[in-house]
């Protein structure tokens, strides 16, 4: 069990397993908590979130489809929606800036020698290779889950402007983990 | 509704794949996505770098005992009937409708077998749930000797399969408020159906359940009786 993929873990949880819920806990807790902490800023709601993220997945995993993306991805997705939710839910959203958010977001770079993920170092290197208005954009909204209106708003920066980094960075990206020449 | 061109997906798609773009925007783009080729292989490319982008998440420790609250919260919180994974469903739809049919049957011929008596109901049945509230089937209990006890599952194989333990044995216990739990080989785990005869006090039968070799329920339902 404690060796089992990702993948069979989710399939433990569908089947209402909960031995396999404790190991998918302890695998992912780390991670799902870590980005709940990044958004909403306070260990507490944090982990409430988390845990809300654990009975969200517990209660969906049947519908999670491996050729979507791996098991880690859907869950941190749900992770991200639930510490949006909760952002929302607590009206904190407009206390809670874009520059707040953005200007000590964590270095999003594993020290962890054993992490499963290593193969993402690309995508690291990629990010960190985008001018930094542009990974500050993608960062907003990929991980604070921003609009690009709303950013213009946050940053008083024209909306086009705002969506053009966007692009940039997000095709940039794209190229760079497909190796596609510019 | 608002009506985007390429030009505009274009604009709209890292938003889109992000999942940020506001929704009549969302609506307008799946509109045009529905329509043209081109743009959806563009969004197809892009698709992705969320799941990329989020897991690179840096990581913290929660406080201690974590583990333990959420595992309470799952008791509180059953997990309700769910889809199955898509990239399965087009294999298994003749088969979900094919198991689906056996159940019907299964309880046509329960109703036929066993009803029209006056008096008592004359079997029971109840849904086999998993532990976290999961329908994987049913379960028909005659009431009257001789006592026959059939079991739909359909679900069945598909968890079992998906769990990564196809050769584990299972069997089939039967909890009564009359005398311990018995035990009976499941000499069948195909998921169709499964049909035993049992040399128990049908009315005293509470609880039927899956277990595997490890002793853990993979699936239970507690019996009502159903009119007859």
């Amino acid at each position: 069990m404690w060796n089992a993929s990702d993948e069979a873990l989710v399939a433990g949880l569908g089947a209402g397993d909960r031995e396999a819920a404790l190991v998918f806990i302890r695998r992912f807790q780390s991670r799902v908590f870590g980005l709940a902490l990044s958004i909403v800023r306070d260990r507490q709601m944090a982990e409430e979130v988390a845990q809300d993220t654990f009975v969200r997945a517990w209660r969906y995993a049947g519908s999670y489809d491996p050729v979507r993306g791996p098991a880690a991805a859907w869950l941190l997705g749900i992770a991200r929606n639930a510490s949006l939710d909760h952002v929302r839910s607590t009206a904190r959203r407009r206390d809670h800036t874009a520059f707040e958010a953005l200007e000590d977001l964590p270095d999003p770079v594993s020290d962890d020698a054993e992490d499963p993920y290593d193969a993402l170092a690309p995508v690291t290197d990629a990010l960190r290779s985008l001018p930094e208005e542009q990974r500050q954009v993608l960062m907003a909204t990929a991980y604070y889950g921003f609009t690009a209106r709303e950013i213009s708003e946050a940053w008083g920066v024209p909306l086009g402007t705002v969506k053009t980094r966007l692009r940039l960075a997000v095709h940039k990206l794209r190229d760079e983990l497909t190796g596609v020449p510019r | 509704m608002k009506r985007f061109d390429c030009a505009e997906l274009a604009e709209a798609a890292p938003e889109l794949i992000l999942g940020v773009l506001p929704g009549d925007e969302r609506a307008a783009a799946v509109a045009h996505l529905e329509g043209c080729p081109s743009c959806q292989q563009q969004v197809s490319s892009l698709a992705g770098l969320t799941d990329q982008l989020l897991l690179l998440t840096p990581q913290a420790q929660p406080s201690a005992g974590f583990e333990q609250r959420v595992l309470a919260s799952l008791e509180e919180k059953p997990a309700p009937v769910v889809p199955m994974a898509r990239g399965r469903r087009h294999r298994l739809r003749a088969t979900t409708w094919a198991m689906a049919a056996v159940a019907a049957c299964l309880l046509v011929a329960a109703v036929v077998l066993f009803g029209g008596r006056s008096g008592s109901p004359a079997f029971a049945s109840g849904e086999m749930r998993t532990g976290g509230g999961v329908v994987v089937g049913e379960v028909f209990v005659q009431r009257e000797r001789p006592v026959t006890m059939m079991m739909s599952l359909p679900g069945w194989t598909e968890r079992v399969q998906s769990y990564g333990q196809p050769s584990q044995t299972y069997s089939v216990r039967i909890e009564r408020d009359d005398g311990p739990p018995i035990i009976v080989a499941m000499t069948s785990t195909d998921g169709a159906a499964w049909i035993t005869d049992l040399d128990v006090d049908p009315s005293a039968i509470t609880r039927v359940a899956i277990v595997d070799g490890y002793g853990r329920t993979w699936c239970s339902a507690e019996l009502h009786a159903s009119a007859g």
